[in-house]
């Protein structure tokens, strides 16, 4: 089975660099993006997935981004996971109402991180099905 | 000034000032011989003004009778002069009866009475002493009264208004005419919704009919108004009912933009800081956990060893940074609780079902965690994830102490609250502990043993939890004999909870000039079904139809609750015929149910065309209980 593709999306190189390495660990295929004009373009040429998401990042932040996605016919059917350090209630809402799947804090647990990724690729989970309502 | 003229013994001082040595003479004479009334007089003499002002300054007078013609001084500025020198000297003026008209006027510039010189006689001159002294004795009295009156209004540092019963401004204070920068003589008198303050009146006008409707002090918080500078603020006011007199309603408070700004750039700050803290963290934790995991090649058991203690402490500190955020949410009154009717009872088997995490620590460490509630439901109004909290906290904290024997939830439904607690078999807490037990970053007689270390800070949070659910919480222990932890959350009846609700929805709808509606689903054949099933089997299929209802509302931020009365679902900014649809739709989707046991009809009001505030709404809703 050919492996699935990830993009993730963080302004922090270090963390980027260190949620790579564990996800080709564990076979998936992934490319990065430190800032938003970036992730939208290789989001829209590479096709990813999934995409895991920062929030607050320089230019241009992780909502605007996840907005950007969902209104792009070629990108909307990717879900999107967020992965935040910012512990704000209302802008978790404001994303998750522009169609990301789950918001996960940082710092995480792997574990968790690993099987919320793999619920996000199961064609039967609930949240594909919620998904498929922003279609 | 505290004469009284009671005893024999005692001698009233008169200073008599008189130019007419005959007329002195025979005032004199009156006041020498003692009368029946007993009472003497020591008079003293002078024919001047001036000398009169001089012998007044030396004190001990206790009356000044005068002519009003004096060769230094003539009519009412005689009297003006001795009030000016002797404000606290009482005066009887003597005129004659040519210059009868001139008598109130001499009252009017001070004079306590008069008497006329050509029928002065020893008892018309002893009575209007006497009474003279009286008079101003008590006129005194009510000065001081006044004067005592303004100086604790003027030393008020926040602004007062008063307002009659037609909301006629009565009453505008220094610190008013300085935050609105209007003076108080431009307001007396004016519509005080049309006194030329740029503000969010409707929210004032509410908290003025609350008040008076309650005839108890009301609050309201924020009210946005136009600075003097032309700058956005918020005011926090507390309306008074006084009902005395002119006033009807005080309402005093302040400015408090600059406050606001505080608190605003504190949360940020807070906030700021935690996402910077969490930033690098989660850097050093993946960090760790991919060297740990053997991601990054081998690693011997001494490496595993030390990388996993540090993971422990990774995780500690990510832990407590998150109690600093609830703890400093707990204080500033901003933590979120999503209030609804939830069954304690269910709780507490949450918390100990076997695949809970807390279970399945117990379990390893061989400690019984067992629950102990009664057979039928205890419902409280709380957020339930905030409850957990407070039992998780418990039951954590109990799993750390105790190394054999037991830890028992349990829940008794006492009359009008829920006493709930978490008893173990532990170490306990010595007595001088006890007090200290709630306090923050407290922790003591801990030996390091396996397992997460605490952050110092859960007791601290479940207290404010707690408290903000208007509970209390408590501990009894014993030291080698366990401790107890106990909290009460009181049990409100359904049609409190829906005044609160409906009373916190005015209140953000009305600033706006925006509305708000309240459907009741009322359960038709409630009567059968409660022949047929238990009580709480009923609430069961109530609770099935309030989460059919939740689909329906496609999880907006609108709230529904529960009662023996059926469900009630406030939609925020919806009129009436909007909220009638909806209504519509949510009765349709459960009759589109499999099984829909319940026969369900609704009817609803809207603010603010059914009514102004929440009584009068839940009045339409709820009228059998009309009180």
């Amino acid at each position: 089975m050919k492996s699935k593709k990830i993009l993730i999306v963080d302004d922090d190189p270090n963390f980027v660099l260190m949620v790579k390495y564990r996800l080709e660990a564990n076979h998936y295929e992934i490319e990065t993006a430190t800032n938003g004009i970036d992730a939208i373009k290789i989001a829209t040429e590479w096709k990813p997935d999934l995409v895991l998401l920062d929030l607050i990042m320089p230019v241009m932040e992780g909502y605007d981004i996840c907005k950007k996605l969902k209104s792009q016919d070629d990108t909307r059917k990717i879900p999107v996971i967020v992965l935040t350090a910012s512990t704000k209630k209302d802008s978790y809402a404001k994303c998750l109402s522009v169609g990301a799947l789950v918001v996960i804090l940082k710092p995480f647990n792997p574990a968790e991180l690993l099987a919320l990724i793999k619920k996000a690729f199961d064609p039967n989970s609930k949240w594909r099905k919620i998904e498929s309502a922003y279609q | 000034m505290s004469t009284k003229i009671k005893s024999r013994d005692q001698k009233v001082k008169v200073l008599l000032i008189e130019s007419n040595p005959t007329y002195a003479r025979v005032v004199q004479e009156l006041l020498a011989v003692s009368g029946g009334n007993g009472i003497l007089f020591d008079v003293e003499c002078v024919d001047r003004i001036s000398a009169a002002v001089d012998r007044l300054s030396k004190g001990d007078i206790q009356i000044a009778i005068s002519d009003v013609h004096l060769p230094d001084s003539d009519g009412t500025q005689t009297i003006l002069k001795l009030r000016m020198n002797a404000p606290e000297i009482p005066i009887v003026a003597l005129i004659g009866t040519a210059e009868k008209s001139s008598g109130m006027v001499i009252l009017e510039n001070g004079a306590q009475d008069y008497v006329f010189m050509e029928q002065v006689n020893r008892e018309l001159l002893t009575r209007a002493i006497r009474y003279a002294i009286e008079r101003k004795q008590t006129e005194e009295a009510l000065r001081k009264a006044h004067a005592e009156k303004e100086l604790l209004l003027s030393s008020i540092t926040s602004l007062l208004i008063g307002l009659n019963v037609k909301d006629e401004i009565a009453y505008w204070n220094v610190i008013a005419e300085g935050t609105f920068g209007i003076l108080s003589g431009n307001v007396m008198g004016s519509l005080f919704s049309d006194c030329g303050i740029h503000w969010q009146y409707d929210a004032i006008a509410i908290g003025l009919a609350e008040c008076r409707q309650k005839n108890a002090p009301v609050r309201i918080n924020d009210v946005r108004f136009l600075r003097p500078n032309m700058e956005d603020g918020y005011l926090g006011l507390t309306i008074i009912p006084v009902k005395s007199g002119q006033l009807d309603l005080l309402i005093f408070g302040a400015d408090i933009t600059e406050r606001k700004k505080l608190e605003h750039l504190k949360d940020e700050f807070i906030s700021t800081v935690s996402h910077e803290l969490r930033t690098p963290l989660t850097v050093i934790r993946e960090g760790v956990s991919q060297v740990l995991e053997g991601i990054l090649g081998e690693t011997t058991e001494n490496q595993k060893k030390f990388l996993s203690i540090a993971l422990q402490a990774i995780d500690r500190l990510s832990r407590i940074i998150n109690d600093l955020l609830d703890i400093s949410k707990i204080e500033a009154d901003k933590l979120e609780l999503k209030m609804d009717l939830v069954d304690l009872t269910a709780v507490a088997h949450e918390i100990t079902a076997p695949s809970s995490p807390y279970q399945m620590r117990a379990n390893d460490k061989g400690i019984t965690l067992e629950v102990r509630v009664p057979s039928h439901r205890v419902e409280c109004y709380v957020a339930k994830d905030k409850i957990i909290q407070v039992f998780t906290n418990l039951v954590g904290n109990a799993l750390k102490f105790v190394e054999k024997g037991k830890i028992e939830i349990s829940i008794e439904d006492k009359d009008g609250y829920a006493e709930c607690s978490v008893t173990d078999t532990g170490m306990g807490i010595s007595k001088e502990n006890l007090p200290k037990a709630f306090n923050k970053f407290q922790q003591f007689d801990r030996t390091d043993g396996p397992g997460e270390k605490g952050t110092g800070l859960g007791l601290a949070i479940s207290k404010g939890l707690v408290e903000m659910h208007k509970g209390k919480i408590w501990v009894e222990s014993e030291r080698g004999k366990g401790t107890k932890f106990i909290f009460i959350l009181p049990m409100l009846q359904g049609r409190d909870i829906l005044k609160q609700y409906i009373s916190s929805g005015i209140r953000k709808a009305a600033p706006n000039k925006s509305s708000l509606s309240c459907i009741q689903f009322r359960i038709l054949n409630f009567g059968s079904l409660k022949k047929g099933l238990s009580k709480d089997g009923v609430t069961a299929l109530i609770e099935d139809f309030q989460v059919s209802v939740r689909k329906s509302l496609r999880n907006k931020a609108d709230f529904s609750v529960r009662g023996e009365f059926g469900v009630f679902v406030l939609l925020p900014s919806t009129n009436k015929e909007d909220s009638c649809h909806v209504g519509k739709r949510i009765k349709e989707d459960y009759e589109k149910l499999n099984s829909h046991p319940l026969e369900i009809n609704f009817n609803l009001v809207s603010f603010p065309e059914d009514g102004q505030n929440e009584e009068e709404l839940l009045n339409l809703l709820l009228p059998e209980e009309k009180s």
